[in-house]
C-alpha cells in the first residue's frame, strides 16, 4: 500500500524551508515526544556528547530510510517512544549507561523516517531536512541538558523530578497511541 | 499493616452500599484547556488524585515518588482502554471507592509495603484513566489534549504531597489525617450517590 506523506508548510525560499522542517516537528507528536524521552534517557547516561554518533547516525539513517518507509512507522516510534519514557520513570539512575547508543540510534531513526516517510530524496529542499534535523537535536539536546543540569546536584527530589517527567511523557505517549488507534 | 483490617471493612461498608456516582460531565472540546480541566473539574478524581499524594507523603520514600511515577502511567492505560472502547465495569464505583480507600488509607496512617501500595493505586488507576478515555470529546486534538490532561494530573498529586510534607509535625499529620478522613467520607457519598 502506498505511504500517504505528511503535507508541510511553505517552502519557497530557503528561509520558508528552514523554519517549515523546524515547525514540522511540533506538528507531529509521533516525532516529537520520542526524541523528549530520548533526551531524557540521555540526561541519565551521560549526556548527549557520549551519544553524539550515534545521534548523527540516526538523522543520516532516518532521512535515508524515509522513501521506503511505511505510514504505520509513526505508531512504531510512538511505541518505541514510550518505551523509552517508561524506562526513564521506572528505571531513572540504574539505566546502563551502555545502552544509550543503541536506544538513541533506534528512536532518532524511527522518529525522523516517521516525519519524512514517503517523501523521495528529491521532493523536499535542503533546507527544510537541515531544519528537521536541527529541531530534532534541540529535541534530544534541550530535556537532556535540562535533566544533566538537575542531576547534577545530590539532593533525592532531582532524578525524582526527571522520573516524574518521564512518567508524565509516557502517560502523553500513552494516550497519543489510544488516540490513533481509535475507531473513527 | 496493622489498621488494614479496619480500614478493608469500612471500605466494605461504603463499597456494599453503593450506587453509580454521577460526577462526569463530559466536555464539548477536545484541546489542551480540555485536557486540562477534564481531571480537576470532578471532585471524585480531584480527591483521589490528592490522596495519592497525601498517602505516598505518609509512606515517605521510596513510596513519595513511586506513587506519582506509577500512578499517570497507569491511569494513561486506563484511559488508552477508553478511547478504545474496552469496556470496564463498575468504573464510576471504581472511582468512587478510591476516594474511601485512599482516604481511608491516609486517615489510618496506613504503612503498606511498596508493592502492595502500587497496587492498589494502580487498580484505581485504570479506573479514573478509564473514565476520562471514555468522556474524551471525538474532536480532541491528542497531543494537546494528553498535555493537559496528565499536567492535572500530576499537579494534584504533587498538591497532595505538598499537603504530605506537613506530615513532619504532630499537628500536620493530625491535619493530614483530617484530610485523609474528609476524602473518604466525600468518596463514600459518591458512592452512596448524595454527591
Amino acid at each position: 500500500m502506498a505511504a500517504q506523506a505528511h503535507g508541510f508548510g511553505a517552502m519557497e525560499t530557503p528561509v520558508q524551508a528552514l523554519t517549515s522542517g523546524a515547525l514540522a516537528l511540533g506538528v507531529y507528536p509521533e516525532t516529537l515526544l520520542p526524541l523528549l524521552a530520548l533526551g531524557l534517557w540521555l540526561g541519565f547516561c551521560g549526556g548527549v556528547r557520549r551519544s553524539a554518533l550515534a545521534i548523527l547516525a540516526g538523522l543520516g539513517a532516518g532521512v535515508l530510510l524515509a522513501p521506503f518507509a511505511p505510514e504505520a512507522l509513526a505508531m512504531l516510534s510512538l511505541m518505541c517512544g514510550t518505551l523509552v519514557a517508561a524506562g526513564v520513570a521506572l528505571a531513572g539512575p540504574r539505566l546502563p549507561t551502555q545502552s544509550a547508543q543503541p536506544v538513541a540510534a533506534l528512536t532518532i531513526t524511527f522518529a525522523i523516517s516517521s516525519l519524512l516517510h514517503g517523501q523521495g530524496f528529491d521532493s523536499l529542499p535542503v533546507g527544510f531536512v537541515a531544519g528537521v534535523m536541527g529541531a530534532a537535536l534541540l529535541a534530544v539536546v534541550a530535556p537532556s541538558a535540562l535533566a544533566g543540569a538537575l542531576l547534577r546536584g545530590g539532593a533525592a527530589w532531582r532524578p525524582l523530578s526527571v522520573r516524574i517527567a518521564a512518567s508524565w511523557l509516557t502517560a502523553i505517549l500513552v494516550l497519543v497511541i489510544a488516540f490513533s488507534l481509535r475507531p473513527v | 499493616m496493622r489498621r488494614t483490617l479496619p480500614t478493608l471493612l469500612l471500605s466494605l461498608t461504603f463499597a456494599l452500599s453503593a450506587v453509580a456516582a454521577q460526577a462526569h460531565t463530559g466536555l464539548a472540546e477536545g484541546g489542551f484547556v480540555s485536557g486540562f480541566t477534564h481531571p480537576i473539574l470532578g471532585w471524585d478524581h480531584v480527591i483521589a488524585m490528592v490522596a495519592v499524594g497525601l498517602w505516598g507523603a505518609f509512606l515517605g520514600a521510596p513510596a513519595i515518588w513511586a506513587l506519582p511515577i506509577v500512578f499517570p502511567m497507569v491511569m494513561a492505560f486506563g484511559g488508552a482502554l477508553g478511547i478504545l472502547g474496552v469496556p470496564l465495569p463498575a468504573v464510576e464505583t471504581g472511582i468512587a471507592l478510591s476516594g474511601v480507600v485512599l482516604g481511608l488509607l491516609v486517615a489510618f496512617a496506613v504503612r503498606a509495603p511498596l508493592w502492595v501500595a502500587g497496587l492498589i493505586v494502580g487498580i484505581f488507576a485504570v479506573f479514573h484513566g478509564h473514565a476520562h478515555g471514555t468522556e474524551l470529546p471525538s474532536a480532541a486534538n491528542p497531543l494537546a489534549y494528553g498535555i493537559g490532561f496528565v499536567l492535572a494530573t500530576g499537579m494534584l498529586h504533587l498538591i497532595g504531597i505538598g499537603f504530605g510534607f506537613l506530615t513532619s509535625s504532630r499537628g500536620g499529620r493530625i491535619a493530614v489525617r483530617t484530610i485523609g478522613a474528609l476524602i473518604a467520607a466525600m468518596g463514600g457519598a459518591y458512592l452512596a450517590g448524595i454527591a
